[in-house]
């Protein structure tokens, strides 16, 4: 067996930490007005910088989940890091659910 | 010779060790114990929200950053079996041919991250993007909703075939692993709708670099600029001067891509192993 | 903007995946029991233990190859009547992929069958499988159940020539004769000098 504590382990940071904190713009998203985003995933689809992620929030086992049920999906404005705010997923939604402070 | 292959090598490439492929198909209930209750899998969010933590950090400071990276990387290890949060490593396409050789059952699914981060449904065989490799695929009807659209077994050859055409597609290749000492996918990526790749390029782990890197003879290369579109790591790029392809070793990740793209077989891949300031570099 | 009747369509062609019954991944526990009863160790070892009391070293071999060689061919025998009668839902999938794909007989149709007769008998819940691919198919017997038997009926000197491995060796034989497959079996390591017993099928 390989000592652990012996292995080369690569630990990049691409980040520049110099640089932090930075300034994050604030993306709000009302979940009481997008309840199906895997359904419409327009924000998903017209954002440049893939910042949103959407993810099935009950797996049920045997059972695929519907899309189209409300509250079965949730879209998450992960990589706000990566956000522009250019406002394209804004005008793009069609509740008006996004909101970005910046 | 990556962290991996020192770990779970046993003197070859890990991955082309058939020991670190998905292996018995039954476990037995725990006698005495009652089988779990029903929505016993790990949150589906939590590997969202802890990329999500690790953004938040950065509006903190570089402390704050480098723990939640720290916290982030340790997570995985614990529940993976990783090593550093290394979940996935850059294959080449003729090693993908020879991985798909050693594993079986091999089925075509959905892509995850194309899922999760563009909402795209891979419903039928050719949109598949991602392959499943090992006994376990076989249970996946368990969670239907992580495979959405199924599994579609392949043969071997079927498998080649299939990579071979993402690859002419510009896919770069990359395996995942599912627990230690336990490759359980070949995925086919590009920047920045894979999250593995998203998190490698951008804060550091989760994809190693692979075994190889490309080189170019610059007899052979005419400067067709073929090669500088297929790169996803902006390695490549078409040197002004010289008009012929440049590569820069160090942001190689020695997925082959552009060796399989030129049309005049003017690159080609050597081990990081014989490049003795490369041999580090993962 | 997709129109109304495009969305229709869309709508109307999305079928979500729904199991038809509930569906277990496991293996029958009334299939172990059944399987158990008839090849549980103790049994085929008093029955050995019976045979080469007074015997010589040398006979022992060749006993237990008689008595242990044909148990080893009944267990597997059993164990794929059985294993057939009683599918799970990972058999049955298994089965449509080999269909589909004309591979995966060896090793995972055999692997199955071998895990049965194995976690039937035994007292481990995982059978360690080292290898499982076209061409090899390599298992791990360790804490062996059937060995404690024998060192303890038998004693140590008998256990010591490992006679039980002839049940093992001929489980693998008639595993991958029922599936009209052709191989051979080797043994890779052995308890005696290694810990574990480990036996490789490759296939010819």
């Amino acid at each position: 067996m390989v000592d652990k504590s012996q292995l080369k382990i690569p630990r990049p940071i691409p980040v520049d930490l110099t640089k932090l904190p930075l300034k994050l713009p604030k993306i709000e998203i009302d979940y009481s007005k997008c309840t199906v985003p895997f359904w419409c995933k327009k924000c998903l689809q017209v954002c440049p910088q893939v910042v949103f992620q959407v993810y099935c929030k009950q797996l049920v086992k045997l059972r695929e989940s519907d899309p189209r049920e409300p509250g079965v999906y949730q879209v998450i404005a992960v990589r706000r890091d990566k956000c522009n705010v250019c406002n394209k997923c804004i005008d793009v939604c069609p509740e008006d659910a996004i909101t970005i402070t910046y | 010779m990556c962290v991996y292959c020192d770990l779970w090598g046993d003197g070859m490439i890990w991955y082309l060790n058939p020991k670190n492929y998905p292996r018995h198909m039954y476990t037995l209930p725990k006698k005495d114990i009652a089988p779990k209750a029903a929505g016993g899998e790990a949150d589906p969010a939590g590997y969202i929200n802890a990329e999500r933590s690790l953004v938040d950090a950065l509006e903190k400071g570089p402390e704050e950053f480098e723990a939640t990276l720290k916290l982030l990387r340790d997570g995985m290890d614990l529940m993976q079996g990783s090593v550093g949060g290394w979940m996935g490593q850059a294959v080449p396409l003729r090693d993908a041919e020879k991985m798909v050789e050693i594993a079986s059952p091999k089925g075509l699914i959905a892509c995850i991250c194309r899922h999760h981060m563009l909402g795209r449904e891979e419903r039928t065989r050719p949109e598949m993007t991602c392959m499943g490799l090992g006994v376990g695929m076989l249970k996946w009807e368990r969670w239907p909703e992580r495979y959405k659209g199924g599994v579609y077994w392949v043969s071997t050859e079927e498998a080649k075939e299939w990579l071979r055409d993402l690859d002419k597609k510009g896919f770069m290749h990359s395996l995942m692993m599912f627990g230690p000492r336990f490759i359980g996918g070949i995925c086919n990526c590009d920047y920045p709708v894979c999250d593995a790749l998203a998190m490698r390029l951008d804060f550091g782990f989760n994809m190693l670099k692979g075994h190889h890197v490309a080189v170019v003879d610059y007899d052979l290369c005419n400067g067709c600029g073929i090669c500088a579109q297929r790169c996803q790591f902006g390695a490549l790029k078409m040197g002004v001067t010289q008009d012929k392809a440049n590569i820069d070793q160090m942001r190689c990740f020695g997925c082959g891509l552009c060796e399989t793209g030129c049309p005049r077989g003017a690159i080609s891949l050597v081990e990081r192993a014989k490049l003795p300031a490369l041999q580090e570099v993962w | 903007m997709a129109t109304n009747s495009e969305k229709e369509a869309k709508d109307t062609a999305y079928s979500l995946f729904v199991a038809p019954r509930p569906y277990s991944f496991e293996l029958s526990a009334e299939m172990l029991e059944l399987l158990r009863k008839e090849f549980d160790p103790p049994i085929i070892i008093t029955k050995l233990a019976e045979a080469v009391a007074g015997k010589k070293e040398a006979e022992i071999d060749a006993v237990a190859e008689k008595i242990l060689g044909k148990y080893g061919e009944e267990w597997m025998k059993k164990t794929l009547q059985l294993g057939e009668e009683y599918p799970d839902r990972t058999y049955e999938m298994l089965k449509e992929a080999a269909d589909q794909t004309g591979e995966l007989v060896f090793p995972q149709v055999l692997q199955r069958f071998i895990e049965i007769a194995y976690l039937s008998t035994q007292q481990f819940r995982v059978l360690p499988i080292v290898e499982n691919w076209a061409h090899r198919l390599v298992y791990k017997v360790t804490n062996c159940y059937t060995f404690k038997t024998l060192q303890e009926k038998c004693g140590s000197d008998v256990a010591g020539l490992l006679p039980c491995r002839h049940a093992c060796l001929t489980l693998c034989r008639t595993g991958w004769e029922g599936l009209n497959l052709d191989a051979m079996v080797k043994m890779e390591a052995t308890m005696m000098k290694d810990g574990y017993c480990q036996f490789a099928i490759d296939r010819v």
